[in-house]
């Protein structure tokens, strides 16, 4: 009985190479993240949207998922990263490094006293994507500061009592999101075969119609599962799967 | 640890000189079967069902009598053990009860089937017409039949319950039944969901424990003996993601499948938001491994099976017309099994074989087996001895079509 009870917990990997394989993957996911950031065309936005990775675009560089997801979880706790949520759906998260994160919001917010105090006692302590009022209300935030955040784009209302965490230019990088993804995936639907090779999608001229960049979106929608990558002997291969 | 691809002759004397430890032998042979699933050319399951076939259960005595229920109300058993010396082998139906030759058969489609976990002189079936009839499966009579108040999604009876013979029946009542086999009886109700319950299982460890998954997208842990409620109910952001709602949600759809593996200590739920999970059965933790996107359409459960002797565990879930293989611990994708032409509804991991059959719509049971490692024979041994002289008519081969003639 007591042999189960230690067991219990944390699922631990044992090995001294499984424990070299974690420290070298928690190093490659802020790597592979620096890098994805990098592919975000900032100058096109003028400074009104951050660079924003989506949380899935990982899982297209580093193949071991569920490393990822605890690596991020742990940037996340240690305030790295932060992430929100954007869209309906549970997969998509998006990621925003905490300096660019708080350069932004002292940059944008209207009243920067407010601005501080919501760094400091709200952002570090919550790592989590939506919180409670009556967290904030305890945190002493009055009914009119929650006012001048939400409308700084720093909390969404959820729910009568709770909010989302979000970003000033969300709304704006959402829409140009979903749209050049939508191109993106009718190019690659088009082909023939329903198939496209990395390397010639990533060659297309798509400036007017996908605006963050084939080569972003490329990463987002093998990290959906929207394509299926067949390695070939001319490169990768990109197969629609519906 | 890697599974050291090693010889065959070489890993045989290393355990007779100790070098390797005997289960270490015995699991690195089951892992390397296993990662050469695909589907076997030399034995197939013979076709005697006229519907699609809805469950599948393999003995856990021996695993060589194959249960399966089907959408017509029948079941039928098949005898999976290879005793005829050739490597083609047919499995042949053992017993078949249908609505023409058998007048205690379901009147509705069956859709959960049990053997009796100590032998396999009785079984237990239920299905849409909220009955649950245990069989006696020498004379295919039913032995005592349960009423439930409620179309039946699934039933389970524990595998090691020594003090107790209770059968937890998931249904579309809110309530999880538990019918008391000496009794009859099924006045011992769970109450705590507000939804259809559409699978239970009892674990293969604590004989008083048991999991229940329901369409209100929550999963509870459950001890039998406890009067009050159940003993949690999981959650799938273990309790980080405060948005003030009053149930903690397993899955963003509904929860269709659940499987323990077999040392007791993990579960996991399959939902209908195309996500598997893993948690701790002993915390009711998430422990957050990502499967990835499982596709499935049915709303209603899917079997699924984990191989326990394979270093690390593997987990077989059907998807529409596939059998996806993941590992247990690391969420990685290994293998998917096409072969069905239609959407696979459950599936059962032999041990002792290492072999996988698969139930589907499409009214057949395939078996996935470690071809790798078989090799035709040029003769087939014992042609005429023994088994082959009761058959009247000469032994087809597998491989012979009615078209193809031998000159040319």
């Amino acid at each position: 009985m007591s042999k189960r009870k230690t067991e219990v917990g944390k699922l631990s990997l044992s090995s001294p190479e499984k424990q070299q394989c974690i420290a070298k993957d928690v190093r490659q996911s802020e790597e592979a993240l620096r890098q994805l950031s990098m592919l975000f065309p900032e100058e096109k936005f003028l400074g009104r949207v951050p660079r924003v990775v989506m949380k899935h675009m990982i899982y297209s560089r580093i193949p071991n998922r569920t490393l990822v997801d605890k690596e991020i979880d742990e940037l996340n706790q240690t305030g790295v990263i932060r992430l929100f949520k954007l869209g309906s759906e549970e997969e998509s998260l998006a990621v925003l490094f905490m300096e660019q994160y708080e350069e932004l919001i002292e940059r944008k917010c209207t009243d920067l006293a407010l601005a501080k105090k919501f760094i400091i006692k709200i952002l570090k302590q919550i790592k989590e994507i939506s919180v409670e009022k009556a967290v904030l209300i305890s945190a002493g935030f009055t009914e009119t500061d929650i006012k001048t955040i939400i409308n700084n784009c720093l909390l969404t209302v959820r729910t009568s009592t709770t909010y989302w965490f979000a970003f000033p230019g969300a709304g704006e990088f959402m829409k140009v999101y979903a749209k050049g993804r939508q191109n993106v995936i009718r190019l690659v639907k088009k082909s023939k075969y329903q198939q496209i090779l990395q390397n010639e999608l990533g060659q297309r001229d798509m400036r007017k119609t996908v605006q963050l960049g084939v080569q972003y979106h490329i990463h987002d929608i093998i990290g959906a599962d929207l394509v299926i990558c067949v390695n070939t002997t001319s490169g990768n291969m990109l197969r629609f799967s519906n | 640890m890697t599974v050291k691809k090693m010889n065959d002759v070489n890993a045989i004397c290393n355990l007779k000189t100790g070098l390797i430890d005997a289960r270490k032998f015995r699991s690195n042979q089951a892992t390397k079967r296993v990662s050469t699933l695909c589907l076997s050319n030399f034995q197939e399951v013979e076709n005697s069902h006229s519907a699609g076939i809805n469950t599948i259960d393999l003995d856990k005595v021996e695993g060589r009598y194959l249960l399966s229920g089907g959408a017509d109300g029948s079941i039928h058993i098949h005898d999976v053990l290879n005793l005829t010396g050739n490597v083609q082998y047919t499995c042949k139906s053992v017993c078949k009860i249908d609505r023409q030759s058998n007048r205690h058969c379901h009147k509705y489609s069956v859709e959960c089937v049990q053997w009796y976990p100590l032998d396999t002189g009785m079984f237990l079936s239920s299905g849409m017409d909220k009955i649950l009839k245990m069989w006696d499966a020498n004379a295919q009579i039913p032995a005592d039949v349960v009423i439930i108040n409620g179309k039946i999604y699934h039933h389970h009876m524990s595998p090691n319950a020594t003090q107790h013979n209770l059968v937890a029946v998931a249904s579309t009542a809110n309530q999880v039944f538990l019918a008391d086999l000496r009794s009859g009886s099924t006045t011992h109700e769970l109450r705590s969901h507000s939804s259809s319950v559409l699978t239970v299982k009892w674990s293969p460890m604590q004989e008083f424990q048991l999991a229940s998954g329901s369409m209100d997208n929550r999963l509870l842990m459950w001890d039998v003996r406890a009067s009050r409620s159940c003993l949690f109910s999981m959650d799938q952001d273990n309790g980080r993601n405060h948005a003030n709602v009053e149930k903690t949600t397993a899955h963003n759809g509904y929860v269709h499948g659940l499987s323990f593996t077999s040392d007791g200590l993990f579960l996991i739920s399959v939902g209908t938001d195309s996500r598997m999970r893993l948690w701790n059965s002993e915390t009711g933790r998430n422990e957050m491994i990502n499967y990835g996107k499982i596709l499935m359409e049915s709303k209603k459960g899917t079997r699924f099976d984990i191989s326990s002797d394979t270093e690390p565990q593997m987990v077989f879930v059907p998807s529409q017309g596939n059998i996806l293989v993941y590992e247990l611990t690391t969420g990685t994708k290994r293998a998917a099994l096409l072969g069905h032409y239609n959407t696979v509804t459950c599936c059962a991991y032999n041990e002792n074989l290492h072999t996988l059959y698969s139930g589907s719509n499409d009214r057949n049971i395939l078996v996935w087996a470690p071809e790798a490692a078989e090799k035709i024979r040029e003769d087939p041994v014992n042609r005429e001895v023994g088994f082959g002289s009761r058959s009247l008519m000469p032994r087809r081969t597998l491989m012979e079509d009615a078209w193809s003639s031998d000159e040319g």
